[in-house]
């Protein structure tokens, strides 16, 4: 049952896992799950000798290792001179300084789009397109819900390349954006691990590669670079931009793993937002059961703070947080005494309603409270409810 | 709220602009925070920078304490991967390339940045962004003004030219090409690091967007007729297409079919002109029509254009390039026209457009080598180049003057003379006014008049059938033996 093998799968990349270290030293080994022996994986599993089967296309073993082999010139002289722990240190959410890390970052960004690109897929259901992106070797493929639409239905995966076949719609989970599909034929497809998106912080870089605008052959995939801006359990905001037709594309973290699904946009560039992909496996079993719940509508979310207020009082005063909820990243603590809410007075619970109601999820906006005898502003990123 | 803030990174950028080397993050937040509050006195409060916590994570917050006593708390870090610590980063390779960014002006405003290509003064930029006469900031500072040497409207290229010996041209990256993924850098004037982005997409040809009219024709009419507009304020009517015209020629060429047409205006791109020659009422005119994009009149392409443009303004003229490399920095149309420079340095690129919300595009080293030869070479001159249209205009004026003096001036002292003779009759028609309102006035005094003889007729008419009736009664009394009393 492909749930047993995904879920040990996610399993693998263990937080505690140095993530980056080998990527920077070994050719091709930045995807590779470290070897567990509690959770063994049949032969035909191991993405790292998938990989190498399937890239038709492109040999990015030998493109690292003829790279290697190279006069060492003065960007590689500076990719070495940072140090693995470094690097990993930057991809989770620092900032790079230097122009040596800046080209450290860059040879394993590459490397890592070389590594996860035969995954990435384009989808056509009906009149519509969007991307998708291959997680095991047997053909399951994770995507928007909205891209598939329906469960059940035929659908066309195109590759890079340019190859199409057949694949049928699973499971779609409309309150959350997630879609499952499988490819119809049994063939050793090449795959990117899932990741956890639990442990996701804001900061840290991450890539989108897929379709934007649809299939296109002349063109192929198309590489973006972000880092994440908010982590919620219904939404990850990104600054990987993206737009119609990157539905259902993945959200790549800097092992090369799926972390979200590309999902939809707001009125900035900096909106992008994602659905976690730890939503696929915590449904795994309904999606692949090709069960449809849930309502778009729902998408459409009202802002969210992430807090409980006083019910008997005549002003507004936290009663409760949510922990990791936007009230306590924006630094809210029980007790205070809301006054203003995005430049709005607030008096009482139901002038707080009204003032959220009217500002879009993923919304930056500047709360004035009093707490004690003190006075305090600070700003908030609404999130999703 | 959404207008609370702009919708897009303009502003933030802006500012990092300014504090490129140093202050930073504070300033950036504090940009955020001054957009996202309407309440002055915290807006007030913030304009001082704060010292920054430089480690990671979201705990403890920077407090600042303003006049009012509100605090400010601080636990947000800006986490835009193009953030003004990460352009910082960026500075040290910007400022190790030659200093070949330049602004170019209208004489008062930006227009474009330009990429010098040689010492003594040539600098390339964005053709489509050239408006009036160019003037060019050097880094020195000095404002030059520009003469054009040449045009390449297939790329969009212009080659400027400034009076100067000694400036530093750009040094562009040959032999292979950058990988996927790979930085690239994109400088403002003066060499300041100004946004960043990676290779989304390696150099292809982009195909020419077709442009659009925003015209039904009749199918079942004779020749080629106009039956709507395809949408509100469609370029063919605010050009002054109306329903009805028949079109016989487009530029010059005559069409004879809806295909005809069809096909002529394939050819051209949003943005460009083309002159519609139609009858109207018997007579002949020549419009020119500047071409909007498809998503004025086509749905689908009105839904992607909003997408595109969510959080991004794009260049008007941005398709139709031979090579060019796709790149996710959000650029600024008029922040085309320069160098993009990768981590050595080198220019792997040169900014053409902002395509969309996921791609800008930069025409490859080699492309823009081979055009500055033909645009260095006399051939490409703007008076060449546009002679076309310049003769496709000329003719149009010499068909509309020999309008005015065959059709309209005629007609114009027709109008003229008869105005001439109403105004000379105007003594008799207040004569005849006059006589008129007597007559009326007569008239209304008969009518009243005869109304009262009326009123009296009626009256005796009335006591006449009275009486009749009564000796009626009579008689019928007498018939029955009954003696009247």
């Amino acid at each position: 049952m492909i749930a047993l093998l995904l879920l040990p799968g996610l399993s693998l990349q263990a937080q505690d896992q140095p993530p980056t270290t080998e990527a920077t030293a070994s050719d091709d080994g930045a995807g590779t799950p470290p070897a567990d022996d509690d959770t063994p994986l049949p032969a035909e599993q191991d993405p790292a000798a998938n990989s190498d089967e399937s890239s038709t296309d492109e040999t990015p073993a030998d493109e690292s290792a003829s790279a290697a082999e190279s006069p060492v010139s003065p960007l590689q002289s500076l990719i070495d001179s940072v140090s693995p722990d470094r690097l990993r240190e930057i991809f989770s959410g620092d900032d790079p300084q230097t122009v040596a890390e800046l080209a450290a970052m860059q040879a394993h960004i590459q490397k890592i789009v070389r590594q996860v690109s035969p995954s990435v897929v384009n989808i056509e259901v009906g009149p519509s397109q969007g991307s998708g992106v291959m997680v095991t070797s047997d053909g399951f493929i994770l995507t928007a819900g909205h891209v598939i639409m329906r469960p059940e239905i035929d659908a066309k995966i195109r590759f890079r390349d340019g190859a199409s076949h057949p694949a049928r719609t699973l499971g779609i989970n409309r309150d959350i954006d997630s879609g499952l599909m499988r490819m119809s034929q049994e063939e050793n497809w090449s795959y990117a691990e899932m990741g956890d998106s639990a442990t996701l912080k804001p900061g840290q870089w991450v890539l989108t590669i897929a379709h934007p605008g649809g299939f296109q052959p002349d063109r192929g995939l198309v590489v973006r670079l972000g880092r994440v801006q908010s982590v919620a359990s219904t939404g990850i905001r990104t600054d990987c931009a993206l737009v119609g037709g990157d539905s259902g594309g993945p959200l790549f973290d800097m092992d090369g793993r799926v972390v979200g699904i590309n999902s939809r946009i707001g009125d900035q560039i900096v909106k992008n937002i994602h659905v976690p992909v730890n939503t696929f496996a915590e449904t795994w079993d309904r999606l692949e059961k090709a069960e449809a719940w849930g309502n778009m509508r729902n998408l459409a979310r009202s802002s969210w703070l992430g807090l409980t207020l006083e019910a008997e009082s005549d002003v507004v005063i936290i009663a409760a947080i949510v922990p990791g909820g936007p009230a306590d990243l924006a630094g809210l603590e029980v007790g205070d005494h809301i006054i203003e809410f995005n430049g709005a007075k607030i008096t009482n619970r139901g002038s707080l309603g009204s003032a959220i109601s009217r500002v879009p999820a993923y919304e930056l906006v500047t709360l004035v409270i009093r707490r004690g005898d003190r006075q305090i502003a600070l700003e908030l990123e609404t999130g999703e409810r | 709220m959404s207008h609370h803030r702009e919708p897009s990174l303009g502003l933030v950028r802006g500012v990092t602009r300014h504090s490129e080397q140093g202050v930073s993050t504070a300033w950036q937040r504090l940009h955020w925070l001054t957009r996202a509050c309407s309440s002055a006195a915290l807006v007030a409060a913030l304009v001082a920078p704060v010292p920054l916590r430089a480690d990671d994570d979201m705990t403890p917050a920077t407090t600042e304490t303003q006049e009012s006593g509100t605090e400010v708390l601080r636990v947000r870090r800006t986490f835009e991967r193009d953030n003004s610590q990460v352009l910082s980063a960026f500075q040290a390779v910007i400022g190790s390339a030659p200093n070949c960014t330049v602004e170019i002006t209208d004489g008062q405003k930006r227009i474009a940045l330009g990429t010098v290509v040689s010492t003594d003064g040539e600098v390339l930029t964005k053709a489509s962004l050239l408006s009036g006469l160019p003037t060019i900031v050097l880094p020195s500072g000095e404002h030059l003004e520009a003469a054009i040497l040449g045009i390449d409207v297939v790329e969009d290229l212009a080659l400027l030219k400034v009076e100067h010996q000694d400036l530093q041209p750009v040094r562009w990256r040959d032999g292979d090409l950058p990988e996927l993924g790979s930085w690239v850098i994109t400088a403002d004037y003066g060499q300041q690091v100004q946004s960043i982005g990676v290779i989304s997409v390696l150099p292809r040809s982009i195909p020419k967007e077709r442009g659009a009219l925003g015209i039904r024709m009749d199918p079942d009419a004779e020749g080629v007729v106009i039956a709507a507009y395809s949408g509100d304020d469609t370029p063919a009517e605010k050009a002054g297409i109306r329903i009805g015209d028949r079109v016989i020629e487009v530029n010059d060429e005559p069409v004879e079919s809806m295909v005809d047409l069809q096909t002529a205006i394939a050819q051209a791109s949003p943005g460009d002109a083309v002159i519609l020659t139609v009858e109207r009422d018997g007579n002949t005119l020549a419009i020119q029509v500047i071409l909007a994009n498809l998503a004025l009149i086509d749905p689908n392409a009105r839904q992607r254009e909003m997408q595109e443009t969510l959080g991004a303004d794009l260049s008007i003229v941005r398709t139709g390039f031979s090579q060019a490399l796709q790149h996710d920095t959000p650029l600024s149309p008029m922040n085309c026209g320069g160098p993009l420079f990768d981590l050595q340095g080198n220019a792997v690129g040169l900014n053409i457009a902002r395509a969309g919300r996921v791609n800008s595009y930069s025409l490859t080293p080699s492309l823009v080598q081979e055009r500055l030869t033909s645009l260095r070479s006399g051939e490409l001159t703007p008076e060449t180049v546009f002679a076309e249209r310049i003769t496709r205009l000329t003719t149009a004026v010499t068909r509309l003057t020999s309008r005015i003096a065959e059709e309209l001036e005629p007609k114009l002292s027709e109008v003229d003379s008869e105005l001439k003779t109403l105004q000379e009759s105007e003594p008799m028609r207040e004569a005849a006014l006059e006589e008129a309102e007597k007559l009326l006035e007569e008239l209304r005094k008969q009518i009243s008049a005869l109304n009262d003889s009326r009123q009296e007729l009626d009256g005796r008419i009335q006591a006449i059938k009275e009486r009749q009736s009564e000796y009626e009664r009579q008689i019928e009394q007498l018939r029955r033996g009954v003696l009247p009393r």
